[in-house]
């Protein structure tokens, strides 16, 4: 890198390191990336608590080219920022990537997932949110009938106790019978 | 506004991007907090269950909306869930994962928090590896785990024993080490930048390619070690003390670039092959010797050993991963499309765009498939599909018989006739006449089949892959099936030195087999892409996925089957491997265009491990029999004067069982018949023990959701006369005064957790009963 301004103090590294699914090296790439979006607001020296206090906004965080196609970016960012603004300071952006990574089990991804795909953040998938997931999928261009046909298809499929919401427990035992899902709840950075 | 807002998409121009609200009044919900129990929420029940939102018209029904939310909040179920007091089952280790809180972000919390945790971990003797799993897969923010790993180790370092204290420090030292060893590791992350740019073009379909790819070839750097480190060394030391191996002349060749790819010439006399080594004794450091007969077979064993060991591993890894499902009788379609359908590492514009399309299409396709009434196939149709494909097999049957044949009469006249009557040979072409024709059989039948499928009418587009695989791999098992037996058959009899023309055949295949892969992308997707510059109707090509991971299957079948006839035969297909890495990622960027049809890669990944282990089990067998079976050959190579290489390890045992008696009877008991008929009877009865546990689970969880389910409808039964009745009373005891608002608002505020809903649902009935003014 070539600077000799030490970013993170060592238990700074130890502590992100046990946290997180990312080694030394991946934890300073991820810094460098995080830099890269606002170079004005972030410094080189992390050691104290700008780790947790320097916010970047959304909208600078959506042109990130691992987010910018993606449908769920601002939800993503949402659910992951402290505030749930979708402003996240360095330490929610190395969560997100750490849980986005190869190495998070199943167990996590399907915690978030089921997070992010909550729109309305009542804690359940219900139509509303399996509607919002939808459109966001298809581009708003399936019709309103073809589109409460495949909600209720997933209901149908999904729903153990017929309450027409999928509660995090349901989602999570369907999630380990998807074997898609580790595949392509994935972000390599 | 950002820019993409504005972008025009072909899928729905008017769609507008970004997450509009504005149906809903959502405030912006802080990472931890949950609507608490107390207030309704910060939905509005009537949009939870209504999707348009409208709100019901007249008075009672929104007040039974009301009461019902009021209700619904109270229920037992949701207190334990707003208040994050919903610990993990007793197990730690079984369940890795801790559920942890999605509470209030609150000091006081997190202590009762730790302390329970604690206690947990305590009960279970957890060490840190486990502490550690347990706290990283939590879904809260760093900055809190950060805060709870402290205090779990300021709590742990209050009460320790010296033993304790002992414990910890030897497994901080360990974790250190893993800790190091994975920094060390991800140096060799072989490819990273060039897998990632992959990914954001075209998604994990065309990714799972190349990672199988990375895979092989990791696989084979220790089959490369093993063989250089315990044959080709030594060989080179022995050659170096003697000056010159016994049975032959020396270099008699020059070097001439054509021997790259005849293997022939320069090549046959040096450690390439197996006639080259030498049978005796190595000298390497002082008086220590090193008998390379021995060495020769062990070697071979090792790494075949370790081989089925990887891909037996890996396999169990990727079925248990992919393909465990639980009971099998719903199937997951829907699901699976709506909440694992975004294939998030995709990065750029076009790849996004054809993804969105691709989904868009595969709904269409199912609702439309599901809408219409496809009337039942009439038995002329049924039958004359069943005639089709009886006819298809055994035309496919008829091809590999062919192309077996061709084999053998190419390899009869072109490969051995020739050396034999040493007659005028072309110098290039006649030896590498067979492998031409196997891979130019391997490149047009296929497309047979594909015709032949096309007619076949599969139910699903799934099986037909199926089928071309398997079909694909039969034709590339009957043609190696029939070289071995030819290599074993005849070559073994006639020629001199065979061992070492087969390790040169299988050089020439694995050559010739680089060549084509090269030449597949220069012809077909190169070419491709520059007619599709100039006239629009051409399309470039899509990336065939299947077809090429199947190519690489059978070039590592390739190595297995020729490693024991040359050792340096790794080498040859790890640069092989590379090439093809680096060719076909520059092509698949530049040539390819990403494919509209889904890839399940997955449960393809499954497959392709299984036929990967399935060629390694025939190989090892076929290299199994001309080890044990087949004379090898006088002149050359270890096991030179012997009736079959095996000898070796029969004298071996033979002088074992001499010196002392306790091998004799070890062996003899090994052998027995009595020994492996119990043998067989154990692994039966544990077969059968497995098979039983695994159904009686499987009518267990069918049991389970009947439960649930009734459970559900049980609680809905009963929410509504329950609502019914509150309202009635609240209505009725409106005179009466604020005393049966107190009373819900007292049983609101201290819920039972224990016992349920029913119970619940009891305590409130009585109060409502308790009072309204006599029933």
């Amino acid at each position: 890198m070539g600077n000799k301004v030490t970013t993170f103090t060592e238990v700074q590294l130890e502590a992100y390191q046990d946290c997180t699914y990312f080694t030394r090296k991946d934890i300073l790439r991820v810094f460098q990336r995080f830099r890269e979006l606002a170079p004005d607001m972030i410094p080189y020296d992390m050691t104290s608590d700008e780790g947790s206090r320097l916010k970047i906004p959304l909208d600078k965080l959506e042109e990130m080219p691992e987010l910018k196609e993606n449908p769920f970016r601002r939800r993503i960012c949402q659910v992951f920022s402290d505030d749930g603004t979708g402003d996240m300071a360095f330490e929610d952006f190395l969560d997100m990537f750490s849980v986005f990574s190869e190495a998070a089990p199943r167990d996590i991804k399907s915690a978030y997932a089921f997070k992010i795909y909550d729109y309305d953040n009542d804690n359940f998938l219900g139509k509303f949110d399996l509607e919002k997931t939808l459109k966001s999928l298809t581009q708003d261009s399936l019709t309103k009938d073809e589109v409460t046909f495949v909600v209720n298809k997933v209901l149908e499929e999904t729903d153990l106790d017929d309450d027409e919401m999928l509660s995090f427990i349901e989602f999570e035992h369907v999630i380990s019978r998807a074997p898609e899902f580790l595949n392509t709840f994935h972000i390599r950075i | 506004m950002s820019i993409y807002t504005q972008r025009i998409d072909p899928v729905n121009p008017h769609y507008d991007d970004g997450n509009n609200y504005d149906s809903i009044q959502l405030q912006q919900v802080p990472r931890h907090t949950q609507p608490n129990g107390q207030h309704v929420g910060n939905v509005r029940l009537s949009t939870r269950t209504t999707m348009d939102g409208s709100q019901p018209a007249n008075l009672e029904e929104q007040e039974l909306d009301r009461a019902m939310e009021e209700l619904i909040d109270q229920l037992p179920s949701r207190q334990l869930a707003d208040n994050g007091v919903d610990f993990p089952s007793r197990t730690l280790r079984a369940r890795k994962s801790f559920r942890g809180r999605m509470g209030q972000d609150d000091d006081s919390l997190d202590d009762d928090f730790v302390e329970n945790f604690h206690q947990e971990l305590e009960e279970e003797n957890a060490d840190l590896d486990d502490i550690d799993a347990a706290v990283r897969t939590m879904p809260t923010t760093l900055s809190r785990k950060r805060k709870i790993m402290h205090r779990l180790s300021s709590r742990r370092q209050k009460k320790l024993s010296q033993w304790k204290l002992l414990k910890y420090w030897i497994q901080m030292a360990f974790q250190r080490l893993k800790h190091r060893v994975r920094k060390v590791s991800r140096l060799f992350d072989l490819w990273r930048s060039h897998l990632m740019t992959i990914e954001g073009c075209f998604g994990t379909s065309v990714l799972s390619y190349f990672i199988f790819l990375k895979w092989v070839l990791l696989i084979n750097i220790p089959l490369f070690l093993l063989t250089f480190c315990f044959l080709v060394i030594p060989q080179i030391l022995y050659r170096y003390y003697q000056k010159v191996p016994p049975g032959y002349e020396g270099h008699t060749e020059e070097f001439t670039g054509i021997e790259l790819l005849t293997g022939a010439g320069f090549f046959e006399d040096t450690e390439m092959y197996y006639g080259f080594y030498t049978n005796e004794t190595v000298g390497v450091v002082g008086s220590s010797q090193y008998q390379m007969n021995y060495a020769y077979l062990f070697t071979c064993g090792g790494y075949y050993l370790f081989c089925l060991i990887i891909l037996g591993y890996s396999y169990l890894h990727s079925y248990r991963k992919y393909y465990i499902e639980a009971s099998g009788t719903v199937s997951l379609y829907y699901f699976s499309m709506v909440l694992c359908g975004w294939d998030y590492g995709i990065v750029s514009p076009e790849a996004s765009q054809l993804k969105h399309k691709s989904i868009f299409n595969e709904f269409k396709e199912y609702l439309a498939g599901r809408k219409s009434a496809t009337a039942p196939p009439t038995r002329d149709d049924v039958a004359r599909k069943w005639a089709f494909r009886c006819f298809a097999w055994l035309v496919v049957l008829a091809l590999l018989g062919a192309s077996g044949y061709v084999t053998y009469t190419v390899s009869v006249e072109l490969s051995i006739k020739p050396k034999l009557a040493n007659t005028t040979s072309i110098p290039v072409v006649s030896p590498l006449a067979m492998p031409v024709v196997i891979s130019t059989i391997q490149l047009f039948v296929p497309m047979i089949f594909t015709l032949l499928e096309g007619q076949e009418q599969f139910s699903k587009p799934k099986y037909e892959l199926y089928v071309h695989m398997f079909r694909d791999m039969a034709l590339k098992a009957t043609m190696l099936a029939v070289l071995v037996y030819f290599w074993f058959d005849i070559a073994a009899t006639e020629l001199k030195c065979w061992e070492t023309f087969v390790g040169q055949e299988i050089y020439r295949l694995v050559m010739v087999d680089l060549l084509f892969t090269l030449g597949y992308s220069f012809f077909i997707e190169f070419v491709r892409k520059l007619l599709s510059l100039k006239w629009e109707i051409i399309e470039r090509a899509e990336f065939a996925i299947g077809r090429h991971t199947l190519e690489l299957v059978y070039s590592q079948s390739l190595c297995w089957l020729g490693v024991f006839y040359s050792p340096l035969l790794p080498v040859v297909v790890i640069i092989k491997l590379i090439i093809i890495f680096y060719v076909k990622r520059v092509s698949v960027v530049q040539n390819c265009k990403p494919s509209l049809k889904p890839w399940r890669a997955s449960r393809t990944h499954t497959i392709f491990v299984g036929y990967l282990f399935g060629f390694f089990i025939l190989t090892s067998v076929a290299v199994g029999c001309g080890i044990f079976l087949i004379k090898p050959s006088i002149e050359c190579g270890p096991y030179k004067h012997r009736e079959t290489s095996y000898d070796v390890i029969k004298e071996m045992i033979d002088n074992w069982k001499a010196d002392h008696d306790v091998w004799r009877e070890v062996f003899g008991f090994i052998n027995s018949p009595g020994f492996v008929v119990g043998l067989l009877v154990l692994l039966g009865m544990i077969w059968y023990y497995t098979r039983t546990i695994m159904l009686s689970h499987k009518e267990m969880v069918a049991q389970f959701k009947k439960q649930l389910q009734s459970e559900g409808k049980d609680k809905k039964f009963l929410m509504n006369l329950l609502n019914q009745v509150k309202v009635r009373g609240r209505r009725v005891s409106h005179h009466r005064g604020p005393t049966l608002h107190k009373t819900m608002e007292t049983m609101s505020s201290s819920p039972s957790t224990r016992g349920g809903n029913k119970v619940f649902v009891k305590t409130v009935a009585e109060s409502v009963v308790s009072a309204s003014p006599g029933q």
